[in-house]
């Protein structure tokens, strides 16, 4: 598939891309919910302090305090979800320090230039969400076509379906499934105005 | 711009910054503790012989072995949680000097097949134990028994041998 080819958008594509770490190790909905809770706080944190930093720092300094800005936010997650759930702690606190290094986060971290970028800070923030809304859903899918079953307990998951999908490659073929379909929806919605 | 602006800012900005990491690394710390407590409450209050008394818990993070709770004048039970492609499976396993399971106990819910296998081949890996029945399942699970009951006896082993040299 050609990404920005005139008729498909390559943005949302670039990003499902960029969460791919994340959505490889979001196998279920509680790890999805974990994951996308931490991206969503990680990102908001990155795009906060790039908006809200003195520009006279300059690009590179304002980088880095929004990534480490971001980084503790990370670990802040991480001992939230140790006090909830310590068996779910143990299974993905090195997964949502991943989170810091997607690319929607690290795009996040970089000084808006223009005015006009500056004043799409909700609109930014409303991608955040649906990331995160990605994440967990992407676990919930996952979850369900492995074992025929979605849990909302963490390490009860019971039943086998199609255990490929509890699989990383099961996250890449959710993807180019999911691309897929999205293609064929927008190109059906383009066809449709023409 | 004022040079000496940017670099004032610059300064304030990134001692904010080590103030806010450190304070995330006392909530780490705090939220370290509780775990621990969580953790060896859980393996402590299975049903079994070791439900009584004070426990200590040590993080291991060796394999599918999570840690270790001791408690004075008992064996050691070690936090087994081992993970299948559907699922996990936790236990508390108490385990004698050389490393050997002496006692299974099977922690939350464990009603799926994978997991009840697991916890009749631990249990009749144990010292004493009756050997169990096959079943289809042997195979997909035996390398993950096999490197937990080793994971167990060498964490064992060198515990006995550092309570040994003090």
């Amino acid at each position: 598939m050609t990404i920005d080819d005139g008729r498909v958008p390559a943005g949302p594509l670039a990003s499902i891309a960029g969460l791919a770490p994340l959505l490889v190790f979001s196998n279920s909905l509680s790890l999805g919910v974990a994951l996308g809770i931490a991206f969503f706080l990680a990102y908001s944190a990155a795009g906060a302090m790039a908006l809200l930093l003195p520009a006279r720092l300059g690009r590179p300094a304002v980088f880095a305090f929004s990534l480490t800005g971001a980084a503790v936010v990370a670990s802040l997650t991480a001992s939230a979800l140790r006090l909830f759930d310590p068996f779910l702690f143990e299974a993905a606190y090195g997964r949502v320090f991943l989170s810091v290094f997607t690319l929607p986060v690290l795009r996040a971290c970089v000084m808006p230039e223009t005015v006009s970028d500056r004043e799409r800070a909700i609109e930014s923030l409303l991608w955040g969400v649906g990331y995160a809304f990605l994440t967990a859903v992407t676990g919930a899918v996952r979850q369900f076509l492995a074992t025929g079953a979605v849990s909302t307990r963490f390490g009860a998951e019971h039943g086998s379906l199609l255990p490929i999908f509890a699989q990383p490659a099961g996250a890449f073929i959710l993807i180019a499934l999911a691309a897929a379909a999205f293609k064929v929806v927008i190109k059906a919605v383009r066809g449709s105005e023409s | 711009m004022d040079v000496s602006d940017k670099t004032r800012d610059t300064w304030i900005l990134a001692i904010a910054m080590a103030l806010i990491v450190a304070a995330s690394g006392f909530a780490s710390a705090y939220a370290s503790g509780q775990a621990a407590r969580q953790l060896a409450k859980a393996a402590s209050e299975a049903p079994g012989p070791s439900a009584r008394g004070e426990a200590a818990w040590t993080t291991l993070r060796e394999g599918s072995v999570l840690g270790r709770v001791d408690k004075r004048g008992e064996p050691a039970a070690y936090l087994v949680v081992a993970r299948y492609p559907d699922g996990e499976f936790r236990a508390a396993a108490s385990v004698d000097g050389d490393g050997s399971i002496l006692d299974l106990r099977p922690l939350g819910d464990s009603g799926d097949a994978y997991s009840k296998r697991l916890a009749a081949l631990f249990s009749g890996a144990g010292k004493g134990a009756s050997r169990a029945d096959a079943s289809t399942l042997d195979a997909s699970l035996k390398a993950l028994v096999t490197d937990t009951l080793e994971t167990l006896a060498a964490l064992e082993r060198g515990r006995t041998e550092a309570e040994d040299d003090d």
